[in-house]
């Protein structure tokens, strides 16, 4: 991050804050829908995101790398909405199938994988969801969410043994009642 | 399925349902400067976080247990020393605890306990005092509703129980009542020690509670009792851990 836009930032200048918010815009709103697997949720957590890190700039390090930075606040901001509606009892549709916002190219084919991801406990679909939308390190996801790096790794590795078994029993019932 | 071919689809499939929409962009753009421009400017005051330095906290509390020791062993030499002791520990001071990925600055008051040897700031905005016969307790300054498991932090010394033999006690205790029992795990931060985690369940309400033990520096053990529940982790359980921090033994050697 170019250090001239935090300063920027710190100095409340708003076009600063609308170059960054354009650099991250694309994949913290991918992150945000990923975890609450809700788009309006998402959509709040960004929201939230972003304003904090207007008002927060000027408590970040700059010896450290922005992003981490930036990240964690949206996934623990996702969590925090997420929970709260939980505990609302009020279970959001889930409306990732919506066809609207499903690239057109795309073959439906990763729809169960899809569901297969988000069915994962959030213990294991974090990991995964930072590794493979995100494209995080095991150390950047074990910065992100304040876990042991041993942790991560035994998370990923079980993530993708579920996810795995899950497509291949999926595969046997399609065999079975074929 | 080949490894790659799989890391691939996992990675497609998540592209392919979080993509966002021409709109959105601008979209959430407006309403987040709808809500900046509700708000006051920023302060130009507030500089850059400064780095902590352990090694001159190491030395403060060295050089504090060391007057404390004093104190203790020899209560007649009187105000003079309690002075000392008072201005090492001021009587409040700032702190500060990070929430949810955001750090909070915190008002911290100090509670001198030589009767139980220890000392210990406490965030009074956040906690108040309980005073019981052999604990020392903090909990919720404001009452929580009903519905929220317990949060709250006890202090309790016993005497004759080393660190070890204490948390192998008290993991068997956890076994019998908790879903989730973690292993003891040796710890260096916040507290030199040992730390054992455990939760009722996986709900949001379900109740945790982390154990801190650490040596009274002589042939017992000093049991820190943090509670509260599963969502709280990142918002009571932070400011509570953060508050082992502060606490500090009185030794006498």
């Amino acid at each position: 991050m170019d250090s001239n836009i935090i300063i920027g930032i710190c100095n409340g200048d708003r076009d600063a804050m609308y170059e960054l918010y354009s650099a991250y815009f694309e994949r913290a709103l991918r992150l945000a829908i990923a975890i609450t697997r809700n788009r309006d949720m998402a959509q709040d957590a960004v929201q939230e995101t972003f304003i904090r890190v207007y008002r927060n700039m000027h408590t970040f390090d700059q010896t450290k790398r922005f992003e981490p930075w930036l990240y964690k606040i949206l996934v623990n901001e996702s969590r925090r909405l997420l929970k709260k509606e939980q505990r609302l009892f009020f279970w959001m549709r889930n409306d990732y199938k919506d066809a609207e916002h499903i690239q057109a190219d795309e073959s439906p084919d990763y729809e169960e994988l899809y569901e297969a991801i988000q069915s994962l406990s959030d213990k294991v679909r974090l990991p995964i969801i930072l590794k493979y939308l995100q494209g995080f390190s095991e150390k950047e996801i074990a910065d992100t969410l304040d876990i042991p790096l041993n942790t991560v790794k035994s998370r990923l590795f079980q993530g993708r043994k579920k996810l795995l078994k899950q497509l291949q029993d999926l595969e046997e019932r399609s065999a079975y009642h074929a | 399925m080949h490894k790659n071919d799989f890391d691939s689809d996992i990675r497609e499939s998540l592209h392919q349902y979080t993509t966002p929409t021409s709109h959105e962009k601008e979209v959430l753009w407006n309403r987040i400067e709808r809500s900046l421009n509700d708000e006051k400017p920023l302060s130009r005051k507030k500089s850059f976080r400064t780095k902590r330095y352990p090694i001159g906290r190491v030395a403060f509390g060295a050089v504090a247990v060391l007057l404390i020791s004093v104190l203790v062993l020899n209560p007649s030499i009187g105000y003079a020393i309690i002075d000392q002791v008072k201005a090492l520990f001021p009587a409040e001071k700032k702190g500060e605890v990070e929430l949810e990925g955001m750090k909070e600055s915190t008002d911290l008051k100090r509670v001198i306990a030589p009767e139980s040897e220890f000392v210990i700031y406490y965030d009074e905005g956040s906690f108040k005092r309980i005073e019981t016969e052999k604990q020392v307790k903090f909990v919720p300054a404001n009452p929580l509703p009903d519905y929220i498991p317990e949060v709250s932090m006890t202090i309790e010394q016993f005497p004759n129980i080393k660190p070890e033999e204490l948390a192998e006690r008290k993991q068997k205790e956890l076994l019998k009542d908790f879903t989730e029992v973690g292993e003891v795990k040796t710890m260096t931060t916040p507290i030199q020690g040992f730390s054992l985690f455990s939760a009722k369940g996986n709900q949001w309400d379900s109740p945790v509670v982390s154990l801190f033990i650490v040596s009274n520096e002589r042939s017992g053990s000093f049991l820190i009792t943090n509670r509260y529940f599963l969502e709280g982790t990142e918002g009571w359980g932070s400011r509570l851990e953060n508050m082992v921090g502060e606490f500090k033994v009185i030794t006498d050697k």
